[in-house]
């Protein structure tokens, strides 16, 4: 089968640990499909949770963790959740220079302290090519700018509509952002709640991009780690089994999915689940 | 352009049509006839002035393009009847079933717990495994298969699969199992010609596997089904998980898309080929395999930890996307509540639903949580399309008799239903408290803002 148009290659990072997403020319799994980039979301939330104080001790086991994952891990990305924008600029600049992964930002989530600390944040990693989370329909222009200004990638997220996702990947392009700086988040629903309309959306997506929409030919960044918000990975209902080997399914289940649906780069929460995706694609037979 | 492809599929069809428009068919025009022709969602035997030929033509077109297999004893097993690639064309028709291998190597406490059939009730439906399969692996000479083939006959399954490539062996464990059995296999280049020598094993499904690939398997399909053996089931195992799951999304494609009928039959995979022995490979080999069409998984383990995600993906992926789905309007109690509890409002769609439910759990706070009715749709949606007003609303106060149930009169709406404020006053007479847009911000807002009492 061939289709009119190839995904639109975007690369992040910089240097030889750059990775470049996109580039399918078919459907998800069709032929040679290539192996899923991996990686760790790491929230500085978890280390730094209080705004106020020193916190030099919780600065270094961070950087300590980084360090570690990266190298033990073989991830191939690091996103990185800022919550408070004093912290944010202590903990980036070490980062920065002991981190050699792409880089990917995510703020609190409030709309407002979010665009503080990514317009922070991409001040500081300037050049690095880093990956901003995340533009929306009602909220694109400033991380836009701030893309553009530092040279970095933009998420753009739409609500599980590909009516939106293109009319978002429009007003970027419009406002001047490259195709080659924009990934798509079609916003990932958990297994159990909703997944099946994150999977048709993307299939919807990747399918319209490949016949020749390039406002859809873009790759996909897959939060998996949003299946650690459903009550199956944090309740435990003894009946069936450990909650944490659960959560881990749970996770790597959504994520299977998100790349069955196009999505070639995973983030996860949890060690394992990235453990478990590397096996399964080691081509071996038992 | 999927709407286009579509439509270029109506007017070939309605290029066939008498163009008369004069609804005998049920349908008020031809070109809707023929939309419906498109859509397989009527019978061409429907318009009386269509040429047999053209008729004909029409019905082996209408049929599905993954055959529709019904194997065994009733109530059977259905697989396949699949017209789709995307499950956003047209609704998935028949889940993918789930069974457990039982090795003829197993011991008997493992062969014991994995006749149990195993599974949870998830949205009001009972999701299980559905049957299991018995493996050989051992010699012929050795008994052991037809000894683990007598258990599983005084077991309460009602269907079997039975894999043995030794066609003698095969036959004695199908003459031991008598009417449970239901698919045997597996079928290749080596023992085809025994099989097709055999008129005795037509009824079953044969699973058919091949070292050539697709192509090893269409020559199979055509040679099996040219001896009048018609139910067939692929199996696609290749060299990796990652090689096997492509042979199947070609399969798939080449049947839906391309219309080889060679390649239109249901596909069945052995994920623990590829585990290595670790239950967690198998389980995400799995979840991949149901995605990319497998109609029937073969699990070497059965232990519900592993089986529940891959039981909720299957019912997220077989339900019908065309139709929201919606959970019943009434009201939910979440945690220890009390008549002081806070009480919030949200739509029966049921991924709103969910979404407000897990961050009504997370936050800890006993509350209450009102559902409207507004036909599965979410509360913007429902408020654009004015499924959602104060008349709703007042009714859903009404049926779930509020003013019993809690000893304030405060309601926390959606952040989006903010202009209803006013009018949901006037016509329930409960203070309306405007809650956060979105749902994750539940925990924050209840902290911070709910009292009971005016302070």
């Amino acid at each position: 089968m061939v289709f009119q148009r190839e995904i639109t290659s975007v690369t992040i990072g910089t240097g030889q640990h750059a990775i470049t997403l996109g580039g399918q020319h078919t459907v998800p799994f069709l032929q040679a499909e290539k192996e899923p980039y991996l990686a760790l979301r790491l929230s500085g939330a978890n280390f730094l949770n209080h705004g106020k104080g020193d916190h030099t001790k919780e600065r270094e086991q961070f950087l300590r963790t980084v360090e570690q994952c990266s190298r033990e891990m073989e991830i191939a990305a690091l996103n990185v959740q800022f919550i408070d924008e004093q912290q944010a600029s202590r903990l980036l600049e070490p980062l920065l220079d002991s981190c050699p992964l792409p880089l990917i930002f995510t703020g609190p989530g409030e709309t407002a302290k979010n665009r503080a600390i990514i317009e922070l944040c991409s001040e500081l990693a300037a050049e690095r090519n880093v990956v901003l989370c995340s533009a929306t329909l009602e909220d694109y222009k400033t991380i836009a700018a701030t893309a553009l200004v530092y040279q970095h990638t933009v998420v753009a997220e739409s609500p599980i509509d590909i009516n939106i996702a293109k009319q978002l990947s429009i007003l970027l392009t419009e406002f001047g952002l490259p195709f080659e700086k924009i990934l798509i988040d079609p916003l990932v629903a958990a297994l159990g709640y909703g997944l099946e309309y994150s999977f048709s959306v993307m299939e919807r997506i990747r399918l319209q991009g490949l016949l020749g929409d390039a406002f859809l030919a873009l790759p996909f960044i897959g939060f998996a780690f949003n299946a650690w918000r459903t009550r199956e990975a944090t309740t435990d209902y003894p009946a069936w089994g450990l909650l944490e080997e659960r959560g881990v399914l749970w996770e790597v289940t959504t994520a299977a999915a998100l790349n069955a649906a196009g999505a070639d780069l995973l983030i996860f929460q949890h060690p394992k689940s990235i453990a478990l995706f590397r096996e399964i694609w080691r081509d071996k037979k038992t | 352009m999927e709407g286009q492809e579509n439509m270029t599929g109506t007017l070939e069809f309605y290029k066939l049509l008498p163009k008369t428009n004069c609804g005998k068919c049920g349908v008020p025009t031809c070109l809707a006839f023929a939309m419906q022709l498109t859509a397989k969602n009527i019978n061409p035997e429907k318009c009386p002035y269509l040429p047999l030929e053209i008729k004909e033509k029409l019905l082996s077109a209408a049929l599905p393009a993954v055959k529709h297999l019904s194997l065994g004893q009733e109530p059977p097993l259905l697989l396949g009847g699949e017209v789709v690639f995307y499950r956003h064309e047209k609704k998935f028709n028949t889940p993918t079933k789930i069974a457990i291998a039982i090795f003829d190597t197993d011991p008997p406490e493992v062969i014991k717990s994995k006749l149990k059939v195993k599974g949870i009730e998830r949205l009001n439906e009972s999701l299980t495994t559905d049957f299991v399969a018995i493996i050989n692996t051992t010699a012929e000479t050795d008994g052991s298969f037809l000894r683990v083939v007598n258990i599983v006959v005084e077991s309460k399954h009602t269907h079997v699969l039975l894999y043995c490539e030794k066609i003698p062996l095969l036959k004695k464990a199908v003459a031991t199992l008598g009417e449970k059995c239901c698919i045997i296999g597996p079928i290749s280049e080596k023992n085809k010609e025994e099989l097709l020598a055999t008129s005795s094993l037509k009824e079953f499904g044969i699973i058919l596997s091949s070292n050539k690939g697709l192509a090893g398997l269409a020559t199979l399909t055509k040679e099996c089904s040219a001896a009048g053996f018609a139910k067939l089931l692929l199996d696609c195992s290749a060299t990796s998980a990652r090689e096997t799951l492509e042979q199947q999304t070609q399969a798939r494609w080449q049947a839906v898309r391309e219309k080889n009928p060679l390649l239109g039959y249901p596909i069945i995979s052995f994920p623990y080929k590829f585990a290595c022995g670790k239950i967690a490979c198998e389980t995400l080999i799995a979840a991949y395999m149901l995605l990319r069409f497998a109609s029937i998984i073969v699990l070497q383990n059965n232990v519900l930890n592993h089986l529940v995600p891959l039981l909720v993906l299957r019912q997220n992926i077989f339900t019908d996307p065309q139709k929201p789905i919606q959970v019943s309007a009434k009201l939910y109690e979440f945690g220890n509540v009390s008549p002081e509890s806070p009480v919030l409002l949200t739509t029966n769609f049921s991924l709103t639903f969910f979404t407000v439910t897990t961050d009504i759990d997370a936050c800890g706070v006993p509350c209450y949580l009102l559902v409207v009715d507004t036909e599965g749709t979410s509360v913007l949606t429902a408020y654009a399309a004015n499924k959602i007003n104060e008349k709703t609303i007042a009714k859903s106060i009404a049926n779930a008799r509020l003013d019993e149930v809690v000893a304030h009169r405060k309601l926390i709406i959606p952040g989006f239903l903010s202009p209803l404020s006013a009018k949901i006053e006037d016509e329930t007479g409960w203070e309306v408290l405007v809650g956060p847009m979105d749902s994750s911000e539940i925990g924050a807002f209840l902290k911070t803002k709910w009292r009971t009492k005016n302070e």
